[in-house]
């Protein structure tokens, strides 16, 4: 009894001892970990706003407002360089035709999307991935309105107006689900 | 005890991969390329020569019937950091390891060492014991890991060797090719030996 007792002690002084010094190098390694990812979700965000220096995340309280009304929206930065206010970058999620669909839309100070990113996609090789790999889609969206929903067509021109990726329609609509959604919490709640 | 037997038992006599064939696991699944081959190698050896200090400090004040658990506890725990600092500082490499860095843990090879060689053996030499085992897996492991890019990938460290003509053979990247050209490999390596040992 008295040696089983000792033993437990010894391990137990062990592992404590272990973990001690786990937390400790866990807290050197912690912050430069949460920096990284910090820059990596940065990429997109420097692609539409390569002017920019820092992202800014909205404030919970806010996030709450977007989220009761626009769920998709699930996060939301504004973009400034050197504290000057250059535009908002809203993350959404919607569903595709393979599965979600996670976009980045950016809009400036004048009301106009300043680029969007399809970060995660899971569609159809060659068909509903040219979301991503057709630059011409993305490009349509480039300084259209931002305070009005957009339409998909196969021959965009006016404000409203996006390319419709024949044989992707149900892939651009995704994307437009969100782009809109992020469109009407950004008219709602961001706009002047 | 010479510290030259030490270095040649872990290299060559002993060698972890082609002749005790412990720790294998990871050895088939990292030696894809020579980039992770070399990371896997330098994860490998910091364990190991950590783990073997820190056990043949320990030694006298371990309890003998609960040396396996306090063994694990300590490789575990450096495992952890290896962990922690390459997440930090080399994620590429991180992320192409996965999985394989918190399984050293259960490589067998390094609580071989703990139980044969570090909880009998003063500090000096556990290091030592550490560092050649451990250059012995990563010499096993950069060979395979070079002939399986060579012919698997048609590269060297990521870059292209024979341009676009050049069909790799693909069977090299999978399990398939690493078990056929390993064997192929403790073949040569224990002909070598027994070559020496007649000589």
């Amino acid at each position: 009894m008295k040696e089983t007792i000792k033993l437990g002690l010894v391990l137990l002084l062990v592992t404590a001892i272990a973990g001690g010094i786990l937390a400790g190098v866990n807290g050197v390694t912690a912050p430069v970990i949460a920096e990284m990812e910090r820059q990596e979700s940065f990429g997109a965000l420097l692609e539409i706003f390569p002017e920019a220096n820092d992202f800014v995340e909205a404030d919970p309280s806010l996030m709450d407002q977007i989220l009761s009304t626009n769920p998709a929206v699930f996060e939301v930065y504004q973009a400034t360089k050197d504290g000057e206010e250059l535009g908002y970058a809203l993350k959404t999620l919607s569903g595709g035709y393979g599965g979600d669909i996670t976009t980045l839309i950016g809009i400036n100070n004048e009301d106009t999307i300043a680029g969007l990113r399809v970060l995660v996609q899971t569609e159809t090789k060659g068909l509903g991935t040219r979301i991503v790999d057709d630059p011409a889609f993305r490009e349509s969206f480039l300084d259209k309105n931002a305070l009005a929903s957009l339409n998909p067509v196969k021959e965009p021109s006016a404000d409203d107006e996006v390319m419709l990726l024949s044989g992707a329609t149900v892939s651009t609509e995704a994307v437009l689900k969100g782009v809109n959604a992020a469109l009407d919490a950004y008219a709602n709640y961001l706009a002047n | 005890m010479k510290l030259s037997t030490i270095f040649k038992n872990g290299i060559i006599y002993e060698n972890p991969i082609f002749v005790q064939l412990i720790g294998m696991c990871s050895v088939l699944a990292i030696t894809n390329t020579v980039q992770n081959s070399v990371g896997m190698s330098g994860a490998v050896i910091a364990v190991l020569v950590l783990s073997n200090i820190v056990i043949s400090i320990m030694r006298k004040f371990i309890p003998a019937k609960i040396r396996i658990p306090i063994f694990i506890v300590v490789i575990a725990t450096f495992v952890t950091m290896v962990e922690m600092f390459m997440k930090a500082y080399a994620q590429p490499l991180y992320l192409s390891l996965g999985i394989f860095i918190p399984l050293i843990v259960v490589n067998c090879l390094i609580l071989a060492r703990a139980e044969s060689f570090a909880s009998k053996n003063g500090v000096f030499y556990s290091a030592m014991d550490g560092l050649a085992m451990g250059l012995g897996y990563s010499v096993a492991v950069i060979i395979l890991g070079s002939i399986r890019e060579i012919l698997g990938s048609g590269s060297f460290w990521g870059i292209s060797l024979f341009g676009e003509a050049f069909q790799p053979a693909a069977v090299f990247v999978g399990p398939p090719g690493a078990f056929i050209l390993l064997g192929i490999l403790i073949g040569l390596f224990n002909a070598f030996i027994k070559n020496r040992a007649t000589n």
